[in-house]
């Protein structure tokens, strides 16, 4: 890892005269060092690493090395972004095409790293927060940050902070399905369902319907429970509207 | 508008084995740029995944080449859908207009607009495979990796396609287009077998989502003509887009259609919504969507409610799908109920919800879904 502030050799043009890597925690003597000094062809010893150390790297790491060894090209939008936030993307082993929508996310660059720092979400929720966050701000411009910020409840676990605000940021992406969704798991759980069955609206990706859990243990019970689910009136919850 | 080929391309690369041929000739009299003669493949070096700007320049350098390997095959679908039984023959790769929706964002990887010059053996191919096949009775569409007539001014493929497959009755070719370039073939005798289609949408839709495409009354107006030159006609309303009135722009553009065409002038009508895959979205966002620092209009294709299909794609909530399809097929009904429409790429339950049956039981696109043994193909490339 590049120390932070350090330089880059592409901008320095040729030959700098050192340049410090972090985090190889070496022992000299009784002292611990956290950073390798390169003082003699720099250059081609950072490119021999990168090189050597491809597909070892997290990926924000190797576009940091990158960067210092040519013009990193396409990979300057996710060094804009603070070294501790890229470092939870490694953690999270995140590839940086899902972290493209960063991009588009650059005027909330402080609350963001704020608040994923904060929240650590999993790398699919961290995926599914820039997406969202992207649409959204692509869509309207004039968005605020205050109108899509996490509310974080100290009292509740970050697992449901995190959800919380997933579910908010998609009402306002998909705000007439999630609306109709609603509205369905609604009307569904005010059917007069048979004892035993549990009913329940659910969207997987682009369907939504009813899912249906009982038990049967006898031919008797299944008769019943087909008497039973013939009474309720679902009509009108899949009328097309 | 269209774009005027002359003034289009930005630069030209013509193989040395190509550089002979007719198209290129062609070519080379239309352009007003020099042609570059070349023995290799230009820009090898930026082939990959390509940025949006990539993209973008890829539609404006033309490179001649002849293809090698087949040109014919089986019409991928989609996953799960409904199958249509289409073989494809590609005749090049990447397009002069520039819909939204295009899916050649997440198809095209050479930053490129390709043309294959040796269509003798595209011809050649066929031959082999009618001859192995003599009872099959295929579909061939050429405009799935770049527009059927678009840039026909350039290669007067049209012709040499109309003439082969005159000589072929049994046989069906589509030429699917988004301009209303018919020019070309329109006088030439033909078998009645040579379907001029036309991807149609609303007028707004055109105007927002369908750059530098033909306007919707020109390609009405096109595929009029091509009526009454007896040409099968076909339209595909696909993709249908979800915008604020979409049932009103949807509802005049099958009154306009069917105020210009009986059912029996039109061959198919496929109705189809948008889709596509989700790693499309990045460079979607890049070329379509607003910026802090841009006042362009985000395109309805990225503000769209979509979701995950099981076939991969992002596609609009199933229900939704469904009211849109039935409002092009009600409307469709109400002028005549004739109308041979059916539901491109859409799953069984997709047919089941709008038509209450599978394509097969739809006595009026029956004959499309109907199995066929699969084909021999040709085995060595051309």
């Amino acid at each position: 890892m590049v120390k932070e502030g350090t330089p880059s050799l592409a901008s320095l043009g040729a030959p700098p005269c050192y340049v410090a890597l972090c985090g190889f925690d070496r022992q000299d003597g009784s002292e611990f060092i956290d950073a390798l000094v390169i003082d003699e062809n720099p250059h081609a010893v950072i490119k021999s690493i990168y090189e050597n150390l491809t597909g070892e790297l997290g990926s924000c790491e190797s576009a940091r090395l990158k960067a210092i060894v040519e013009a990193a090209h396409g990979l300057e939008f996710i060094l804009r972004w603070d070294l501790s936030l890229q470092n939870l993307f490694d953690e999270k082993q995140m590839p940086l095409k899902v972290l493209k929508p960063l991009i588009y996310l650059e005027h909330w660059r402080k609350p963001l790293t704020e608040a994923l720092l904060e929240l650590k979400p999993s790398a699919q929720q961290i995926r599914e927060i820039l997406d969202l966050l992207c649409d959204l701000t692509l869509a309207n411009k004039d968005l605020s940050w205050e109108g899509i910020a996490p509310q974080i409840k100290t009292e509740k676990q970050n697992s449901d902070n995190v959800s919380t605000w997933i579910k908010s940021l998609q009402a306002k992406r998909f705000p007439k399905t999630i609306s109709r969704d609603d509205a369905q798991k609604e009307k569904t759980s005010q059917l007069s369902w048979p004892r035993g069955v549990h009913a329940r609206w659910e969207r997987q990706g682009d369907q939504a319907g009813i899912v249906i859990q009982t038990k049967i243990s006898n031919a008797l019970e299944w008769k019943r429970f087909k008497e039973n689910l013939n009474k309720i009136e679902i009509d009108e919850l899949f009328k097309l509207q | 508008m269209m774009t005027d080929l002359k003034n289009f391309f930005e630069e030209l690369y013509i193989h040395e084995k190509s550089w002979d041929s007719h198209v290129a000739q062609q070519v080379r009299a239309s352009l007003n740029i020099p042609a570059q003669k070349v023995s290799e493949r230009p820009y090898q070096n930026a082939e990959g995944e390509l940025s949006g700007r990539d993209f973008d320049h890829s539609k404006k350098r033309l490179y001649l080449a002849p293809h090698e390997g087949h040109f014919f095959r089986k019409c991928p679908g989609t996953f799960g859908a409904a199958c249509c039984n289409y073989f494809v023959l590609n005749l090049g790769v990447q397009c002069n207009m520039n819909c939204s929706y295009c899916y050649l964002q997440s198809y095209v990887n050479s930053p490129l607009t390709q043309i294959y010059t040796n269509i003798d053996d595209a011809l050649r191919e066929l031959d082999q495979t009618v001859a192995q096949n003599p009872k099959s009775n295929f579909r061939v569409g050429t405009g799935e990796t770049i527009d059927s007539l678009s840039l026909d001014d350039l290669t007067l493929y049209s012709q040499t396609l109309v003439k082969w497959f005159a000589k072929h009755p049994h046989l069906t070719c589509e030429f699917k287009t988004k301009s209303d370039n018919i020019k070309n073939f329109i006088d030439l005798e033909h078998a009645g077998n040579v379907v001029v289609s036309f991807s149609i949408n609303p007028q707004a839709i055109v105007e927002s989502e369908e750059h530098r495409t033909a306007p919707l009354q020109a390609r009405l107006a096109a595929a009029r003509k091509a009526a009454d030159k007896k040409f099968p006609v076909a339209f595909h309303i696909d993709p249908m887009i979800y915008v604020e009135g979409w049932q009103d722009l949807y509802e005049n553009l099958v009154d306009r259609v069917a105020d210009m065409f009986s059912p029996e002038e039109l061959k198919w009508i496929s109705v189809g919504a948008l889709r596509f895959l989700p790693e499309m979205k990045h460079i979607l966002r890049e070329r379509f969507g607003s910026t802090q620092s841009s006042n362009r209009q985000p395109s309805a294709v990225l503000t769209g409610e979509m979701f995950l299909g099981d076939d991969g794609k992002l596609r609009y909530d199933q229900t939704l799908r469904a009211r849109m399809f039935n409002h092009v097929i009600d409307r469709f009904k109400k002028h005549n109920v004739k109308y041979p429409v059916f539901l491109c790429m859409e799953t069984p339950e997709a047919w089941l919800n709008t038509y209450a049956v599978t394509p097969r039981q739809v006595s009026s696109v029956s004959e499309l879904f109907a199995p066929i043994k699969p084909l021999a193909q040709t085995t060595s490339s051309p």
